[in-house]
């Protein structure tokens, strides 16, 4: 009795098909690519990896509200170069990536701001938000990459390189972090009233609002909430590289919204989880990493994975288009 | 006195160019039902968005047990003890039973959503409230919009408000459970709530109405016991003038046989036999909701996968109609039952809406002539009397009856040659109702086939020539013109009757 209960929720869980995906491509990799087994790959993989999933959860939290950030890539380039210039200032490792957090935390406020007071569309008001994050980061760095390796003291950088690509007990430290990160989303979204609210706002805000739900906060709130997420991938991309280019992060809002289509999480909102994201984002990362290990262009790989992110989607149309037809 | 629970004084609320209030006032008392009626444009949805918190009036104010409160947005409606089951259902598809009925108002145990109590709880309210039966699991897109309803009522009344407005409940609702809704509204009465009941279904409020009032334009016009007066009375106030007939009387031609459809079949439960239809007659299609009348017709014009058995048209075998423009263009074309859904692009302008399925017509190598689609859209705007300011009002600001016309006009530019009227006179007052009827009865005067499904009966009786009537996707049941009768057809849709068909 209990197996089928069991077998039916997995059945029914939007989850199975993204790991079932996952599944295939590592083994796939495993067979056919020797460098992919190598224990260096693996710890690059999770690097890279850790990035992708912050990047991923914060694209799908606006995602599962009913939104999206297209700021995302700019708030972490923004924020991996502040965190650098911090680090070169010899400011101690902890208040630096909490600065980092909270310059992407002011870019979701500002994202925010324009989605709920001034009413604008979340695609027009964030694409703006792009360029304007960017365009600060041009300013802020005169056009230059940040490094912080000639400027900083030997203390700041050993910490700051730690906390890129360290390791605790054979673990790259970035996969704590995001492990941390996503357990506490994880548990918002399922278990508080806030994080059940931004399923109501995705779902439907009309119903939201009329149910007597503070829908302005709440879209508000989860914007500022992926901006800090943004903020922290920021850092931790800028301790992988220990530098940030004024292109750092870009294009990463595609690769976030990418990762949580591909983990489920429906571009109509109000469905998906952290689950999802994660494992979207870990998809993202062994696709990359398979293709740059195979040596294939990196303009192939863009069209590559333009076309798995359309069929990623597609898939999502027609199986919410199955969903609505299923009705009793 | 009785016990005066609420009471709305001089509201007034204007929109940019329209004066949706006027001075209105309104009281409740609590264990009552109060039935608010008035035409579309009434001004009813406005005055209880008001009570909601989702207007605010220009003047007037709004009493709670003889305080005075402002109600600046829902969140405060629901703190006073306000429910309104609204017209509109505000459910989320994807999201479970559970997390709908507690919507806004989810309970914690140490600040943590506990979804295990909530289940039960649910489950629980389903059965005390609403009688029902769902796993609390289940997704609300899952279940039928009858019961998506029992669960936004059951969402409402478990807020233990005082007061529980419905706007509209029973439109998507078969008799059975409207029987089921008034037996729920009728305990909720007794345990001394106050319910506003907002129909346009005047025959409900025989066994519901203690007190009723009546609005028109935006203005009060009488408040009486329902006791002392008849649903007769209530539409002449409604309308404002005397309604002596309900459908127009009319003398029929009906000619050949133009229409032959030998079968409709689906995956699914549909499979229904026959359809005849004739030059100039109305053929009603009659049923429950559900019963597959609306899927067999999309079926038919293309817009559904399915299989359609022989198509006759004006004694021509034609295939298989493989999409909605394919039909239109064998002169067959259906009005969608949701004007707003799929009925009209509401936010482009009239000429637009109008000429949208007939631009070929207007058009040379790919090029819209648009003083030629602008006098095609004025005849028809002078033809059916459509109410605008202009052809470039937004469909939207129109009322429902005028959207409708506005469609009607749409598919007539097409030239059909049968029309199919899916619920034609859904959500539209009885003065629009009216209007409405007579155009489908010069239609099938300049011989075109019409068929009507429509799930107002008194519409069907009073509108057809022939019925058929289905009954879980398949024909139960032909009528002919001395067969039409409302038990009859009754009977049939609900399985208590089946004819002996050879």
């Amino acid at each position: 009795m209990k197996n089928s209960k069991l077998l039916k929720g997995l059945k029914g869980s939007r989850i199975l098909g993204p790991v079932t995906i996952l599944v295939v491509i590592m083994m796939f990799l495993f067979i056919t690519t020797p460098p992919f087994r190598q224990s260096y790959n693996l710890t690059s993989l999770i690097l890279s990896a850790a990035v992708y999933v912050m990047v991923a959860m914060g694209a799908s939290i606006v995602i599962i509200g009913g939104g999206i950030d297209l700021s995302l890539g700019s708030i972490v380039g923004l924020a991996g170069a502040a965190c650098c210039l911090f680090i070169r200032m010899n400011i101690p490792l902890i208040p630096s990536i909490i600065a980092a957090v909270l310059v992407g935390g002011i870019c979701g406020a500002v994202n925010g701001f324009m989605v709920t007071v001034m009413g604008l569309i979340p695609f027009i008001a964030t694409l703006g938000g792009m360029w304007i994050y960017r365009g600060i980061l041009m300013i802020l760095t005169n056009g230059q990459t940040i490094a912080v390796r000639a400027y900083a003291s030997e203390e700041s950088l050993n910490s700051f390189v730690k906390f890129g690509s360290g390791s605790v007990l054979g673990i790259p430290i970035p996969a704590y972090v995001f492990a941390a990160v996503a357990l506490f989303l994880s548990f918002m979204l399922r278990k508080t009233v806030f994080g059940r609210n931004i399923y109501f706002l995705g779902s439907n805000p009309d119903a939201a609002s009329m149910s007597g739900i503070n829908v302005t906060k709440i879209k508000f709130l989860a914007y500022v909430i992926t901006g800090m997420l943004g903020g922290l991938a920021g850092a931790m991309l800028a301790g992988r590289l220990v530098s940030m280019p004024t292109n750092g992060g870009n294009g990463y809002e595609f690769e976030g919204i990418f990762a949580s289509v591909l983990g489920g999480i429906s571009m109509a909102g109000g469905e998906g989880g952290m689950l999802g994201a994660i494992v979207g984002a870990i998809i993202v990362a062994c696709i990359r990493n398979g293709l740059n290990l195979n040596g294939i262009d990196a303009f192939w790989q863009q069209v590559i994975l333009g076309v798995i992110i359309v069929m990623a989607v597609f898939y999502d149309t027609v199986r919410t288009k199955k969903a609505r037809n299923a009705k009793s | 006195m009785e016990n005066i629970l609420l009471e709305m004084k001089g509201i007034t609320k204007s929109f940019p160019g329209v004066h949706a209030l006027d001075n209105f006032s309104f009281n409740l008392r609590s264990g009552e039902v109060h039935a608010l009626v008035g035409e579309n444009g009434a001004g009813k949805s406005t005055l209880m968005k008001i009570l909601y918190g989702v207007y605010t009036p220009d003047e007037g104010e709004i009493l709670m047990e003889g305080k005075r409160v402002t109600i600046k947005n829902p969140s405060e409606a629901l703190k006073l003890g306000i429910g309104e089951v609204f017209q509109e259902l505000n459910v989320c598809l994807q999201l479970d039973v559970t997390n709908n009925i507690f919507i806004g108002n989810l309970k914690t145990k140490h600040h943590l959503v506990d979804d295990n109590a909530l289940r039960e709880e649910t489950r629980k309210i389903l059965r005390d409230t609403v009688g029902m039966d769902v796993e609390p699991t289940a997704l609300v897109r899952t279940l039928s919009i009858a019961q998506r309803q029992m669960i936004e009522i059951a969402k409402v009344v478990s807020r233990g408000g005082k007061i529980v407005v419905f706007d509209e409940p029973t439109t998507s609702l078969t008799k059975e459970e409207t029987n089921h809704l008034i037996n729920i509204i009728k305990k909720l009465k007794k345990q001394g709530m106050g319910i506003i009941y907002i129909t346009h279904r005047l025959e409900e409020l025989t066994i519901l109405a203690d007190r009723v009032t009546v609005m028109r334009d935006g203005k009060y016009i009488r408040t009486m016991d329902y006791a002392d007066t008849t649903n007769e009375e209530l539409v002449n106030l409604m309308v404002g003038r005397e309604m002596t007939e309900k459908y127009p009387v009319y003398q029929r031609k009906i000619g050949e046989e133009i229409l032959h459809v030998k079968g409709i079949r689906d995956k699914g439960n549909i499979n229904i036999g026959e359809i005849v239809v004739r030059k100039g007659e109305i053929v009603g299609m009659a049923g429950l909701v559900g019963a597959g009348r609306t899927e067999s017709m999309r079926i038919l014009i293309g817009a559904d996968k399915g299989e359609v058995d022989e198509i006759v048209l004006f004694g021509k075998k034609i295939s298989r109609l493989q999409n909605v423009h394919k039909s239109i263009e064998s002169g067959i074309v259906y009005m969608t039952e949701d004007r707003k859904a799929d009925g009209l692009a509401l936010p482009l302008n009239i000429e637009k809406n109008i000429s949208i399925a007939s631009l070929k017509r207007f058009s040379k190598r790919g090029i819209v002539n648009a003083k030629k689609a602008d006098e095609n859209a004025w005849e028809y705007v002078k033809n059916l009397k459509i109410k605008i300011s202009g052809l470039e009002q937004e469909a939207k600001l129109l009322s429902g009856g005028n959207q409708q016309k506005v469609i009607l006009a749409k598919w007539m530019s097409c030239n059909p040659k049968i029309l199919i009227f899916d619920e034609p006179t859904k959500g539209i007052d009885v003065g629009a109702k009216y209007e409405i009827y007579k155009l489908i009865n010069e239609l099938s005067d300049a011989g075109m086939g019409i068929i009507l499904i429509s799930s107002d009966l008194p519409e069907v009786i009073g509108m057809s020539d022939r019925v058929y009537v289905y009954r879980e996707g398949r024909t139960v049941a032909e009528l002919d013109q001395t067969e039409i009768e409302a038990s009859n057809i009754m009977q049939y849709a609900t399985g208590i009757k089946k004819q002996g068909k050879g």
